[in-house]
């Protein structure tokens, strides 16, 4: 590959990490018209429950039993049930609460419930993980864990043992049919409908006999998924995660979602290459540019904000009295 | 209860409620971290048990009759605490901190209290502010005070150039404008090498007023003071004066208009306010307030740095105005030394220090959405009076979001 | 409000549980230490590694009872940030028993709280935090420090890599914060003083996880080394890209990634990583050696960094400080008993200059091989048997 189709490469798969949690932001924000802001530490806790689950299931020994596809699909549920579990949680302590108040309270509360997990990861990662599956020092054959503050290996689930390009191709082909099914639940499905239906008026779909908790909850468990795959993908695009990086990497997939159009779902694609493609061609092209990647990724984004504050693929909203 | 009401309307009931207070601050202050917090959870809950009967709204009523008593009462016991602490450098330079955070916190209401528009972004002010004065003493040998003036002006500009944008965006996608600034603002300072870079600016002169230095160790009376003790006092003093002047914006017709915008938009619009003039006052002046509270930070520590005024930092400070109650003066400047004691006080979790303050953040916003000193409900009752017979008039001005 | 008292209660519950954890108030007779480190944030994983070794020290002084009194320390969380940093010196200034601090892994926290300790007159002895203008005349005889500087550290490191190894093709890459800033100006004057420029300069910021652009840019330039000047934090990303994207180079740093999280990558993507580490080899002498067996028979969960012995340094240098001048320590005897002593450490003999800069300048080069550090001169490498990437 030469050096222009390489940088062009990073940035499709930098932008699809960032896709993924925009996409979750898309889902909250649409059916509940809140900002979820702990997103992107809900992402990292889905990326540190699959390294959990890995060391569990080698202890285990099924590493040995069972085929590569299908302990990666186990390890994959168990994140996947994990953080659907957490954004359940989330939603039962930061949202449900402020229904009725005022838009800021549940994205300060998801702040704060953002820095809990967080915490919660850097703190209580190894001890937890030691209590369940007895002393891990250097056990796992590829992956050592250490105190949850410093950086973790993520187990190279995808093709282990081709290279580097085959896996990227991968994570691009994967995140593509994630998006592809996510979008035919939307349309195809009754309680896919029902959330679209939720996110373009909620007292309507109400009167029409949409059982809008039940769609809630639903929505929140989808999100839940989403961000797993997408703390999967992200970790398994640098092979190292850490549990500090939540905030950084919500705060871009938040800056996507809105440079899309906060409810559209092909919005937060385009925003998320959008960003993938500024901060890479920034570092790549520019001598001595990286420092400035992420201040022209913010600066582009206010840019956007202010000549087209309805995003990229947004309606225009006309406000009534 | 009844008679708990009436009775506070007394004078001396107002002084001896004002010394109250005055002990309750003290002993907050000078307590081990878990004494200081069982206090302020003890003082939340009594503030939520008083309100229940209605008593916090007579009080603010009583001390809004009885203004000469309660101010001066106030003022001197307001004064007494810094002198109290005496010899304990510790606690004056903690509480410092607590009056700075509470002026900055008093200016990012302006935007997010009054006007309902999230601003993510005060950090960075507070940051230009002390930047100013870092720049102004360590580069052109000039005084703090000149550095505080230009900081003034700076981050006033500031505050209108970001404010443009709110006349386009809001709700959202504003949060994320300021977000964006915020978060640039950190980044960019690292790689500015005439500002420090990353190091930052450190030793940098500290304030002094008429040949007196404010940071050092001054002794009367056989008692020798902790060097921050003469500048707590100048800060609290500029806190008064920052309180005051919010509380009258608050009660003129800017105050009512920012209300409205917050209400709802266009029907401000259709009533004759100038929503740009008025979102462009808001952002200015709670900057200035900022930059100011930054620049006077800057005599603390005698240290300026990006990290100082990171994004973290901005979320603490909405994280005070929120819970001190949004709006109300007095709320704010609870919240934000409460909030500032307790991130202090909780040190000694070492490790379980942002754990601990994350959770009780989530369990405080859930037991108190609306702040420990909610927004108040405006009354014209003088107004009023003179025309329909002394009866009162109720404003709500709360948002219906 | 019944609603939300089982939630008031709760929390009271938890206050009360946690108070559990908390140390108990000093006893009469003590005599104080602060000790700071980031313990919290994006370092804490060096800053609680320093914690441990620090107070390993300060426990089996307390046990071995040669002491008059007890010694206890402050130990302040200063999460990487200046103004918590100085709120936490002020906290530690405060106390009347204290006679010494030490402290800081990063450099700017420390530029922001040794002016604390010089007005308040507490001897403060740095551990970690090698910029360069943190020791001067200005500041000596209060502050001092055990570890060595930026400049010293990059000096060997040139050394070997460009005049030993024959590599003049090097990329820097190094993070904009205080570290890394001071090792970009350190290096840059070694590669100058010695006609060579770099073929590249990037500066990212602290906590940046996709190195994929700079890995491109760095594998289109040519590049037969890459010199990173950060720590492990994000170093490990870069040196993972590096190994994906299948460049052939050298990767080579600072002390800041000579650390057993490092390995987490996996031998293969790991290997041939070289690094300085400051200090003599800690397994030439008896007392590193049993540093390195004491601290791992605790079972801390944060293993041993580069400048975990230098914390454990700095508690035996005011150990030992503190045992010259008997019952009854005050920081102005403090301050001489550190300025103008010699020490015997896991290190060797320290003693401190006319700027209160150590005069112990040792390092030794470590180079990662199978998935282990080790010391270079042990290495395959050095004997030849394996060879370094970039070169034929």
């Amino acid at each position: 590959m030469n050096f222009f189709t390489s940088l062009v490469f990073s940035a499709i798969l930098l932008g699809c990490t960032y896709t993924l949690v925009a996409i979750g932001y898309c889902l909250f924000f649409g059916v509940l018209d809140v900002v979820v802001f702990c997103s992107g530490d809900i992402a990292i806790f889905g990326a540190f429950s699959i390294i959990s689950a890995y060391v569990m299931l080698y202890d285990l020994g099924l590493f040995q039993v069972l085929p590569i596809a299908v302990t990666t699909m186990i390890i994959l549920a168990v994140a996947a049930l994990l953080c659907a579990l957490l954004s359940i949680l989330t939603y039962r302590v930061s949202i449900k609460p402020f229904e009725r108040s005022s838009a800021l309270m549940p994205l300060l509360s998801t702040i704060a419930l953002g820095t809990v997990i967080r915490e919660f990861l850097g703190l209580l990662f190894r001890p937890l993980l030691m209590t369940i599956t007895g002393p891990i020092t250097r056990v796992a054959d590829p992956i050592n864990i250490t105190s949850g503050r410093n950086p973790q290996a993520m187990p190279k689930l995808i093709a282990p043992n081709s290279s580097i390009d085959v896996r990227n191709y991968i994570i691009i082909a994967v995140t593509f049919l994630i998006i592809l099914l996510l979008f035919l639940f939307l349309n195809k499905t009754k309680m896919g409908l029902s959330m679209q239906a939720i996110s373009q008026n909620k007292e309507l779909a109400y009167m029409n006999g949409i059982n809008v908790r039940k769609t809630i909850n639903i929505t929140f468990v989808i999100g839940g998924i989403m961000l797993a795959i997408g703390g999967f993908l992200l970790g398994s695009y640098q092979s190292v995660v850490r549990f500090d990086t939540g905030s950084l990497y919500g705060s871009k997939g938040f800056s996507a979602a809105v440079v899309g159009g906060l409810k559209s779902i092909w919005g937060a694609i385009i925003g998320g290459m959008l960003l993938g493609f500024v901060e890479v061609f920034v570092s790549g092209l520019i001598p001595g540019g990286t420092q400035y990647q992420n201040i022209i990724a913010f600066l582009v984004v206010i840019v956007f904000i202010v000549f087209k504050p309805e995003g990229i693929l947004g309606e225009k909203v006309i406000e009534k009295v | 209860m009844e008679a708990l009401k009436k009775s506070v309307h007394s004078p001396f009931v107002i002084i001896l409620l004002n010394l109250a207070l005055g002990f309750a601050l003290y002993g907050i202050l000078i307590t081990e971290s878990l004494v200081s917090i069982g206090l302020i959870i003890a003082f939340i809950a009594l503030v939520l048990f008083l309100e229940r009967y209605g008593i916090v709204n007579e009080v603010f009523d009583a001390y809004n009759d009885n203004k000469v008593v309660a101010l001066i009462s106030g003022l001197l016991v307001i004064l007494a605490v810094p002198v109290s602490l005496k010899g304990n450098i510790y606690i004056a330079h903690i509480s410092t901190i607590a009056v700075l955070y509470a002026i900055a916190c008093l200016g990012l209401n302006f935007q997010m209290g009054s006007t309902d528009m999230t601003n993510f972004a005060p950090a960075a002010f507070m940051g230009l502010g002390a930047y100013s004065v870092g720049v102004a003493t360590s580069k052109f040998g000039l005084s703090p005070w000149v550095g505080l003036l230009a900081g003034i002006f700076v981050t006033g500009i500031f505050g209108f150039m970001v404010g443009l944008p709110t006349l386009k965006t809001k709700g959202y996608y504003l949060s994320l404008v300021t977000m964006a600034i915020q978060i640039a603002f950190t980044q960019l300072m690292n790689t500015i090498r005439y500002v420090g870079g990353s190091d930052g600016m450190s030793g940098l002169t500290k304030y002094s007023l008429f040949g007196y230095d404010l940071y050092k160790r001054y002794t009367f009376f056989g008692i020798r003071f902790a060097p921050q003790v003469p500048f707590l006092i100048v800060c609290v003093l500029f806190l008064i004066a920052f309180a005051y002047i919010s509380m009258r914006v608050y009660h003129v017709s800017y105050g009512l208009s920012l209300n409205a915008i917050a209400q709802d938009e266009i029907a401000a619009n259709c009533l004759g306010i100038n929503i740009s003039r008025q979102k462009l006052f808001a952002f200015v002046i709670g900057s200035i307030f900022c930059g100011v509270a930054g620049s006077l930070m800057v005599g603390l520590e005698g240290y300026v740095g990006p990290k100082s005024y990171d994004f973290a930092k901005s979320l603490l400070l909405i994280c005070m105005v929120i819970l001190g109650g949004m709006d109300n003066t007095i709320g704010i400047i609870v919240g934000a030394v409460f909030l500032s004691i307790i991130t202090e006080k909780l040190r000694d979790f070492a490790d379980y220090q942002q754990l601990v303050y994350g959770l009780l953040l989530v369990v405080l916003l859930i037991v108190r959405p609306n702040g420990i000193l909610p927004r108040r409900v405006r009354k014209y009752k003088n107004l009023i009076r003179r025309n329909a017979g002394g009866k009162q008039v109720e404003v709500s001005t709360e948002p219906t979001a | 409000m019944k609603k939300y008292s089982f939630i008031v209660s709760a929390l009271m519950i938890v206050v009360v549980l946690l108070s559990a954890a908390v140390p108990a108030f000093a006893a009469p007779d003590v005599v104080t230490l602060g000790f700071l480190a980031p313990i919290t944030g994006a370092c804490s994983a060096e800053g609680s590694a320093a914690r441990n070794a620090f107070m390993m020290a300060i426990d089996e002084a307390n046990a071995s009872g040669e002491y008059p009194y007890t010694i206890n320390v402050i130990v302040i969380d200063d999460q990487s940030d200046p103004t918590v940093g100085a709120a936490g010196a002020q906290k530690i200034v405060s106390d009347p028993t204290v006679v010494a601090a030490t402290g800081h892994w990063n450099s700017g926290v420390a530029a922001a709280t040794s002016p604390v300790f010089m007005e308040n007159e507490i001897p403060f002895l740095i551990w970690g935090a090698i910029r360069e203008d943190l020791t001067s005349e200005k500041t000596y005889p209060w502050v001092t420090r055990s570890a060595p500087t930026d400049v010293q550290e990059n000096k060997p490191l040139a050394k070997t890599v460009i005049d030993d190894l024959g590599y003049t093709k090097i990329f820097m890459v190094s993070t904009t914060d205080s570290y890394g800033s001071g090792n970009t100006v350190a290096f840059k004057k070694e590669l100058a003083s010695r006609g060579l420029e770099p073929v590249g300069v990037e500066e990212v910021q602290s906590e940046t996880v996709d190195f994929n652009a700079i890995v491109t840019k760095i594998v289109s330039s040519g590049a037969e080394a890459v010199y990173w000047g950060g720590v492990n934090t994000e170093g490990v990303y870069l040196k993972e890209q590096l190994y994906n994207a299948k460049a052939d180079v050298l990767f080579f740093g600072i002390s800041g990634i000579k650390t057993d999280d490092f390995l987490i990558i996996g031998k293969e993507a790991a290997e041939g990583t070289f690094a300085v580490q400051p200090g003599v080899r800690l397994d030439s002498s008896e007392a590193g050696r049993k540093f390195i067996e004491d601290y791992e028979s605790r079972g801390f969960d944060v293993a041993i960094n580069a400048y975990t012995p230098y914390a454990y340094e700095a508690a035996t240098i005011l150990l030992q400080a503190l045992k010259t001048l008997g019952d009854d320590p005050t920081p102005e005897k403090m301050v001489d008993a550190i300025a103008k002593g010699t020490f015997h450490g896991v290190m060797g003999e320290t003693t401190f200059d006319e700027i209160g800069q150590t005069t112990l300048v040792a390092v030794n080069l470590n180079v990662i091989q199978d998935g282990q550090w080790v010391y270079y001169e042990d290495s395959e490498y050095a004997s030849g048997v394996r060879k370094f990437g970039g070169k034929e």
